[in-house]
C-alpha cells in the first residue's frame, strides 16, 4: 500500500492579536495566539490536537477551517490552498470539510427547526439532490426519529443536540469533521454515547477526524494522532501511543499527570446498558452493492435507521491508494478500499467494524461527488 | 415589521400565541380597533365631522344624539375622533416604517461593514442621535409647512438612528453567536446568514422597539398639533381636537378627555403588542419544553432499592436534610432527598444536569430562586433552616455555611479589589475594622497558596488566571471558618493542572479546619479525591448513597453502575500504553506552574 494522501496539511500557522495600548506612545503590545504551528492530515486519520485554555486551540480551527486569516502560515487541502475570502471562494473546500462547535446549546440557531439547520450546509454548498430525504438520512444516521425534523432546538436535550450539530456536518458529505470539543459540554453518560457515535460515523463513512480538546480521556479514545499545544506553541506530536504513553516534553507529562482518575483495581461490576445500541454490529452488513436511489427506501420514522440504511450514507470508502492528485477524485468512479489505513490503537470498543470491500458498489446517483462536481 | 417575522414561524401559529397572551389579546384588540376605525371613518360616521351647528354646542354625552357630545361649534365628538384615527395610524405607520428603513441598513453596516466604514457609520449614528425628535419636526414644519409627513420624517429619522443602535448591538451580539459561526463553516454567505440567522434573531428586539416607535410618533403627532405645527386647519386629529378645546378646559373637561383617552390607548395598544409580538414569535416561549428530556443513562427507575441513609444520631449531624422537595414552576426538581453529613466529613454529590444536585446546594443555603416551594426540613446543628427569615439566614451564610461557585469570574465582584472581597465576610461576620480585616485577608490569601499576598489584595479580579481567582473563592468562603463549606463544581472551569491543585486545596483546607465538604460534581474523577462518602442524585432523587470504595466498586444501583461504566469509558487509561513502552507511568512530581498573573500587578 502507497502512502495514504494528505489531506490538510497547515503549515506555520501564526495569528497574533493586538493588545491593548499601555501607553499613549509606545506600540501597541502584541501577544501571540498561535505561533508556528504545522499540521497534517492524512485520510483516515484521527488527530487530537490537545491544550489547556489559552492554548491556541481554537485560533486553530478557525485558521484551519479560513474562518479567520493567518498573520503566517499557510493552510491547504489536498495541496490546494484554502485562503479565507468570500463564502463561495471557499465551496469546494466547505463541502469536504466540516465543524462541529462545542456547545451544542449556543450552536444551533434557535429560531430554526432541525430540517433547516441540517441542511444549512446542503443549501449553502448548493449540493444537488433532494434536500428533505438526505436530512431525514443523517438524522437517521445520528440516531435521532427523521420525524424530529420539524421540532425546535430547545425541545432536545444536550446529547440530542450535539447529534443535530452531527447530523448537519455529516450532511454535506465531507472527507473531514473537525470537531471542537465535541463533548465537553455534555453530561458524562452522554458524552460515552456521542464519543461512541462519532467513533461509529468516522470509522463507517471512511472520515478523518481532528478533535480538538482539553480531556485527554477524549482524544484516547478517538484520535490515533496527537498534537500537543501549549500557549500557542506545538510542543510535542506523533502517534498517540507515544506521546500519551510516553510523553517527552514536561508540560505533556505534567498534563498527564494531573488528571483525575477513577480507582479502578476491582474488576469492574457489570456495567449497565449504557448507550441505546446505535445498529446492531453483527448485523450491519457491507456497503449494499447495487441498491437503487436512495428514496426507493423511505428512512424508518422510529429509531435509528436500519444498518442498510445506515450504510448506504455515504458511497463505499474512497481508495487511498488511487488518489489521482490535487483537489481531484476518480470520476464517478467506485470508491473501494480498507478504511482506516491505520487504525489507531485505542478504540476501545469492538463496534469498529471495517466496512468491507465490495467489489463494485456504484455510488448512489444523488450523492456521488460527481453530482457534486457538476453543480 | 412583518418582513422581519422569523422563517419557519406560520402565522397562524404566531396569532394563537398571540391571543393565548393577555396582554397580545389587549393590545390587539385596541390595535385593532384603531386599525378598524380607519375604512369606518371613510365610509361612515355618525355625522359630518366638519358640519357646525350653531344650535348644538357644549352637548354633554349621550345628548341629543351625540356619543361623545359635541365641542364649541357644535362638531360631534365621536366623529371627529373617528375620522382623526387616520392621521394617527398614517403617521405611527410612516414613521415606523422610515425608522426601519433606516436605522436596519445603517445597524447593518456599522456591524458588519469594513472595520473603517463601519466605525464610520457608528460616529454618524451618534451625532445624528443629539438632535432631538420634536424639535427637528417642528423646524421641518415651520420650513416645509405642517404636515402628517413632515411629523412622520422627523420622528422616523430621529428614531431611526436610535434604532440602529439597538440594532447594532444585537446583530453583533447574534453575529457573534456559535450557530452563526456553524452557518460560516457551512458555507453560508454573509447576506445568507444576515436573512436567516441574524434579523429572525434580532426580530424581537426590533419589533419592540418599532412598536414604541408607533407608540411615540402618535404622540408627537398629538403633540405638534397641539403646538400647531401639526396638519393644517380643515385636517382633523387627535392633537388638533386637544388644541382646540384647550381653552375651555376648565369648562368642558370632558372635551379634552376623549382625544386623550384616544391616544392613550392607541400608545397602550402599540406597546403592548409588540411585547406580545415578540413573546410570539419565539419558538422557545411558544411550546413548553418537553419534560426533562432524557437521553442520559438508559436504565430502569426502578433501581431505587440501593438508597441506604446513612444512620447518624440526630444530634452527631452537622447537616441533615430530610425530605427535601423543592417545586419550582409547578415541576418537581427535587423530590423528597435524605442527606446527613457529619462534622468534618466530605460528602459528594454526584448526579448529571438536571438532577438537583445544585438546587439541593442552594436550598441550604436558603438561596433557591424566587418562587421555589420547599417542603421537608434542613437543620444544621439542630436548627431548622428552613422558614427561617432573610436576615438570620444571612447570619449563617458566610459564617456557618460558605459557598465556592463553578465559575471563579462571574463569583468575584470585578469592581472590587481581591482583598476588600476577601475580608468581606470577616467584616459582616466578625465585626473587624478595616485595618484588622484588611491583615486577616493578607493571612488567608497567604494560607489558599496565593502567590506575594501582600500585594496581590490590592489586584483586580480580571488580573488573576482561573485558578487564582478560584483560590480567592476558596479563601473568601474559608474566611469565617464555616462548619460546612459547599463546593458546586469549583473546578468545572478550570484546566486540569490546575484542577489538582484546587482540589488538593480543598481538601487540605477542610481537612486543616475541621470543615464538612459537600462536593456536587458531575465528575466522578474528580469526586473520588475529596470524598469519603458519595450520593448519587437522579431526577430530583437520592438513588443511592454510601461509603466511595463501596460506590466505586460495588455500587447497587443500576444508574450508578452505568454512570461508573460511562466515567470509565472516557477517562483517560494512563496504563492502556503500557504494553508498548514497559514504563508508561507518567513522570510524577513534575510541576508546572499554569498560574501566573497575567499582567503586571
Amino acid at each position: 500500500m502507497t502512502a495514504p494522501a494528505v489531506l490538510l496539511r497547515a503549515e506555520g500557522l501564526t495569528r497574533t492579536y493586538r493588545l491593548p495600548r499601555r501607553s499613549l506612545w509606545g506600540p501597541a503590545g502584541r501577544r501571540y495566539a498561535l505561533r508556528g504551528v504545522d499540521l497534517e492530515l492524512v485520510e483516515g486519520d484521527a488527530l487530537g490536537v490537545v491544550g489547556e485554555s489559552g492554548a491556541g486551540k481554537s485560533t486553530l480551527i478557525r485558521l484551519l477551517l479560513g474562518l479567520d486569516r493567518a498573520d503566517a502560515g499557510t493552510v491547504h487541502y489536498r495541496d490546494r490552498e484554502v485562503r479565507p475570502g468570500p463564502a463561495r471562494s471557499l465551496t469546494w473546500f466547505r463541502r469536504e470539510v466540516q465543524i462541529v462547535l462545542q456547545d451544542p446549546m449556543s450552536s444551533l440557531d434557535p429560531r430554526s427547526r432541525v430540517r433547516d439547520i441540517v441542511a444549512e450546509p446542503l443549501e449553502c454548498l448548493r449540493v444537488e439532490g433532494d434536500h428533505d430525504a438526505r436530512v431525514d438520512e443523517v438524522l437517521a444516521a445520528v440516531g435521532l426519529d427523521p420525524q424530529t425534523r420539524t421540532r425546535y432546538p430547545h425541545e432536545f436535550s444536550g446529547g440530542q443536540r450535539q447529534r443535530i450539530a452531527i447530523a448537519r456536518a455529516l450532511a454535506p458529505d465531507p472527507r473531514v469533521l473537525v470537531a471542537d470539543e465535541p463533548v465537553s459540554a455534555l453530561d458524562v453518560s452522554v458524552r460515552a454515547q456521542i464519543l461512541d457515535l462519532l467513533r461509529d460515523l468516522t470509522t463507517r463513512l471512511g472520515l478523518s477526524l481532528i478533535l480538538v480538546s482539553h480531556d485527554l480521556g477524549v482524544v484516547q479514545h478517538l484520535c490515533n494522532n496527537v498534537l500537543v499545544l501549549k500557549s500557542g506553541e506545538p510542543l510535542e506530536s506523533g502517534p498517540s501511543p507515544q506521546v500519551l504513553g510516553n510523553p517527552q516534553h514536561p508540560y505533556t507529562q505534567a498534563l498527564l499527570s494531573a488528571i483525575p482518575t477513577l480507582p479502578t483495581h476491582t474488576p469492574h461490576p457489570k456495567p449497565a446498558t449504557l448507550t441505546k445500541p446505535a445498529a446492531p454490529d453483527s448485523a450491519r452488513p457491507a456497503f449494499e452493492a447495487g441498491k437503487p436511489g436512495r428514496r426507493s427506501t423511505p428512512p424508518s420514522t422510529k429509531g435509528p435507521a436500519p444498518p442498510a440504511q445506515r450504510a448506504r450514507l455515504r458511497p463505499p470508502p474512497v481508495g487511498t491508494s488511487e488518489d489521482p492528485g490535487p483537489g481531484r477524485r476518480p470520476e464517478c468512479a467506485p470508491r473501494e478500499g480498507p478504511w482506516p489505513p491505520t487504525k489507531p490503537k485505542s478504540f476501545i470498543s469492538a463496534s469498529t467494524a471495517k466496512p468491507e470491500r465490495s467489489a463494485s458498489t456504484p455510488a448512489s446517483p444523488s450523492w456521488t461527488r460527481c453530482a457534486k462536481r457538476s453543480a | 415589521m412583518k418582513a422581519l417575522r422569523a422563517p419557519g414561524a406560520p402565522t397562524r401559529t404566531v396569532l394563537r400565541a398571540l391571543v393565548r397572551d393577555r396582554n397580545g389579546l389587549i393590545g390587539g384588540t385596541l390595535v385593532a380597533i384603531l386599525v378598524g376605525a380607519v375604512p369606518l371613518s371613510l365610509v361612515w360616521t355618525p355625522y359630518d365631522p366638519t358640519a357646525v351647528d350653531p344650535n348644538a354646542p357644549w352637548l354633554l354625552p349621550f345628548r341629543g344624539g351625540h356619543l361623545l357630545g359635541t365641542d364649541m361649534l357644535g362638531r360631534d365628538q365621536f366623529s371627529l375622533i373617528l375620522v382623526g384615527s387616520r392621521e394617527t395610524l398614517l403617521i405611527a405607520l410612516a414613521s415606523a416604517g422610515i425608522a426601519a428603513a433606516l436605522g436596519l441598513p445603517l445597524a447593518l453596516a456599522a456591524a458588519l461593514g469594513p472595520r473603517r466604514f463601519a466605525a464610520g457609520v457608528v460616529q454618524l449614528i451618534d451625532v445624528a442621535i443629539a438632535f432631538p425628535a420634536l424639535l427637528t419636526a417642528m423646524i421641518l414644519a415651520a420650513v416645509f409647512g405642517g404636515s402628517v409627513w413632515t411629523a412622520a420624517g422627523a420622528i422616523g429619522v430621529a428614531f431611526g438612528v436610535h434604532l440602529a443602535r439597538i440594532a447594532r448591538a444585537e446583530i453583533e451580539r447574534v453575529h457573534g453567536s456559535d450557530y452563526v459561526l456553524a452557518a460560516t463553516a457551512s458555507g453560508s454567505s454573509t447576506w445568507r446568514t444576515v436573512r436567516r440567522h441574524i434579523l429572525p434573531n434580532i426580530a424581537p428586539t426590533l419589533l419592540v422597539q418599532l412598536s414604541l416607535v408607533m407608540a411615540v410618533a402618535s404622540l408627537t403627532e398629538a403633540a405638534l398639533s397641539y403646538l400647531g405645527y401639526g396638519s393644517p386647519a380643515p385636517a382633523v386629529s387627535w392633537g388638533r381636537i386637544l388644541h382646540d378645546q384647550q381653552p375651555y378646559i376648565s369648562a368642558r373637561p370632558l372635551l379634552v378627555v376623549w382625544p386623550g383617552l384616544a391616544v392613550a390607548l392607541s400608545v397602550l395598544g402599540f406597546n403592548l403588542l409588540g411585547d406580545a409580538l415578540r413573546d410570539a414569535t419565539d419558538p422557545r416561549l411558544r411550546r413548553r419544553a418537553p419534560e426533562a428530556p432524557t437521553d442520559t443513562v438508559d436504565v430502569e427507575r426502578t433501581d431505587e432499592v440501593g438508597t441506604s441513609r446513612a444512620s447518624l444520631p440526630a444530634h452527631a449531624a452537622l447537616l441533615r436534610v430530610t425530605d427535601l422537595t423543592i417545586r419550582i414552576a409547578g415541576r418537581t426538581v427535587v423530590d423528597g432527598i435524605d442527606l446527613t453529613l457529619a462534622p468534618g466529613e466530605r460528602l459528594g454529590l454526584i448526579g448529571e444536569s438536571g438532577s438537583g444536585k445544585s438546587l439541593t446546594a442552594l436550598a441550604v443555603l436558603g438561596l433557591l430562586p424566587e418562587g421555589a416551594e420547599v417542603t421537608g426540613s434542613i437543620r444544621l446543628d439542630g436548627v431548622e433552616l428552613l422558614g427561617k427569615p432573610e436576615r438570620e439566614l444571612a447570619r449563617v451564610r458566610g459564617s456557618r455555611v460558605a459557598m465556592v461557585f463553578q465559575e471563579p469570574l462571574t463569583a468575584l465582584d470585578p469592581t472590587m479589589r481581591i482583598g476588600r472581597q476577601i475580608a468581606e465576610p470577616l467584616r459582616l461576620h466578625r465585626g473587624m475594622t478595616g485595618r484588622q480585616s484588611d491583615r486577616a485577608a493578607i493571612d488567608l490569601a497567604a494560607r489558599v497558596g496565593l502567590p506575594d499576598p501582600a500585594e496581590l489584595v490590592r489586584a483586580w479580579p480580571h488580573q488573576l488566571s482561573g485558578g487564582q481567582r478560584q483560590r480567592v473563592g476558596i479563601a473568601i468562603a474559608l474566611a469565617c471558618r464555616p462548619a460546612l463549606l459547599i463546593a458546586d463544581e469549583p473546578t468545572t472551569a478550570l484546566d486540569v493542572t490546575v484542577q489538582r491543585d484546587i482540589l488538593a486545596l480543598l481538601d487540605e483546607l477542610a481537612h486543616e479546619q475541621g470543615t464538612a465538604l459537600l462536593f456536587i460534581t458531575h465528575d466522578l474523577a474528580v469526586v473520588s479525591r475529596v470524598s469519603d462518602r458519595i450520593a448519587v442524585m437522579r431526577t430530583g432523587r437520592v438513588i443511592e448513597q454510601g461509603p466511595l470504595e463501596r460506590i466505586l466498586h460495588d455500587a447497587d444501583a443500576d444508574y450508578t453502575r452505568a454512570l461508573l461504566a460511562a466515567a470509565r469509558a472516557t477517562a483517560f487509561d494512563a496504563t492502556a500504553f503500557d504494553d508498548a513502552f514497559g514504563a508508561g507511568d507518567p513522570t510524577p512530581g513534575v510541576h508546572t506552574s499554569t498560574e501566573t498573573v497575567e499582567a503586571p500587578l
